[in-house]
């Protein structure tokens, strides 16, 4: 070993395993060992996604050949067939209340254990009693909130997840029934916030209410509406 | 970021909002690219077809994915669409012959945008290969392009799979060194 004089050895053969991937000289079994790496290993990832960006320059010679019309219809029917929605454009996510009913499941059954440590802390502080809480996170993501909702307008909102990567911002947005979302500002770090929900919205039935919270550039979206994945959503719930 | 770049990453962002009109432009803008990507692996059109379809249903389940990369964004469309027709071509049966598909394949079309937008990466890439030895060079450009194993490699070089291997790790770590420069 003269080459491993810099990192130590495990460093680079995992650099040379990450190259040999991206290249796509590996046989299938050990392609399968390490699309998982890809999958578990940050470090290795990372590693992967440098080669992927180093041979990206070869990506032009591969040029450009339109497939037939069917592949679209095809693709369509594999994600989509069984929803009645098919093929309809629609506004996304935002209006999917079945997809928020699953968020908001899934969020719930994290409540209690989430809820417990934020309820101590600002249970002193506030007075009267919190009348609603949200926890808000999703599947496939590290991020995870929890929000009280005082009498009147006020949400408290605390991260109890992973803070936004570098040169990021957390937004947080409430979404009334179908209609768009509307910010209530971003997010800061391990601080509680507190938010105003404008007046129309909090008038509103609880239960129509969704709180998400959407991975924005550093200062928050630039549309008004949001640009990044969702990190983290839920409803208000009775406590 | 360019501005096509910066498009795609938006629509890959909406795409993981499970925003359906923004994923179909989003194959609008890309599936010429990995279309003609998973042909010139596979070099059959039907499983190429196939495999495109595949693609995209990786690219709606795993649009989340893509957050917190920091690789460009159709840097990272045409890695998923590689990785799955090396998949496919691995496992292929040995001895599936495609030679005589190969020569019906027309010739992709460069769309002239899409090269300028990588051509400092592309130049910089170009002139570090450029300084390997001539059948290294090779080894590497027809790896990345044609999907060719280790093995297919050496039998194509006509030197021992561990020769090769031992080859192209060194190309890989010179070319990395000289990106790095």
């Amino acid at each position: 070993m003269t080459d491993g004089k810099e990192h130590g050895d495990g460093e680079r053969d995992d650099d040379v395993v990450a190259a040999e991937f991206v290249l796509g000289v590996l046989t299938a079994g050990e392609r399968a060992d390490a699309a998982r790496r890809v999958d578990t290993d940050r470090s290795f990832a990372m590693r992967v996604a440098a080669w992927e960006e180093r041979f990206s320059g070869m990506n032009d010679a591969f040029g450009e050949t339109a497939p037939p019309a069917s592949a679209w219809t095809r693709i369509e029917d594999q994600l989509f067939a069984l929803d009645p929605t098919k093929k309809v454009p629609s506004a996304g996510l935002w209006t999917s209340l079945v997809f928020w009913r699953g968020l908001a499941i899934a969020g719930f059954a994290m409540l209690a254990v989430l809820a417990g440590a934020f309820l101590t802390r600002e249970a002193q502080r506030i007075a009267p009693e919190p009348e609603l809480v949200a926890a808000l996170s999703a599947a496939d993501s590290n991020a995870a909130f929890v929000a009280l909702r005082e009498s009147g307008g006020t949400l408290r909102i605390t991260s109890v997840g992973a803070p936004p990567p570098e040169g990021r911002d957390h937004e947080l947005w409430v979404i009334a029934g179908e209609d768009a979302p509307v910010s209530l500002g971003l997010l800061a770090g391990d601080e509680a916030v507190t938010a105003v929900l404008p007046a129309g919205i909090a008038a509103l039935d609880p239960s129509q209410l969704t709180l998400a919270v959407s991975l924005e550039p550093r200062g928050g979206s630039p549309t008004g509406q949001p640009t990044g994945p969702v990190v983290a959503a839920g409803k208000l719930k009775n406590i | 970021m360019t501005d096509e770049s910066a498009i795609i990453g938006d629509l890959i962002a909406r795409t993981a909002l499970r925003d359906r009109a923004a994923f179909q432009r989003l194959y609008d803008q890309s599936a010429s690219k990995l279309f003609a990507v998973a042909l010139r692996i596979l070099k059959d059109r039907a499983d190429a077809e196939d495999a495109l379809q595949d693609v995209y249903v990786k690219i709606w389940n795993r649009a989340d994915r893509f957050a917190g990369g920091g690789t460009s964004p159709m840097a990272w469309l045409v890695a998923i669409a590689r990785n799955h027709a090396i998949d496919k071509l691995r496992a292929r049966r040995p001895g599936h012959s495609n030679i005589a598909v190969h020569a019906d394949l027309p010739d992709p079309a460069r769309s002239p945008e899409a090269s300028a937008v990588a051509a400092s990466e592309r130049d910089r890439l170009d002139d570090c290969i450029g300084r390997l030895d001539q059948a290294k060079a090779d080894s590497v450009r027809s790896a990345y392009m044609e999907g060719y194993s280790y093995q297919e490699l050496a039998d194509r070089h006509a030197v021992p799979l561990n020769t090769m291997r031992t080859w192209l790790r060194r190309s890989l770590m010179k070319l990395k060194e000289c990106l790095e420069e």
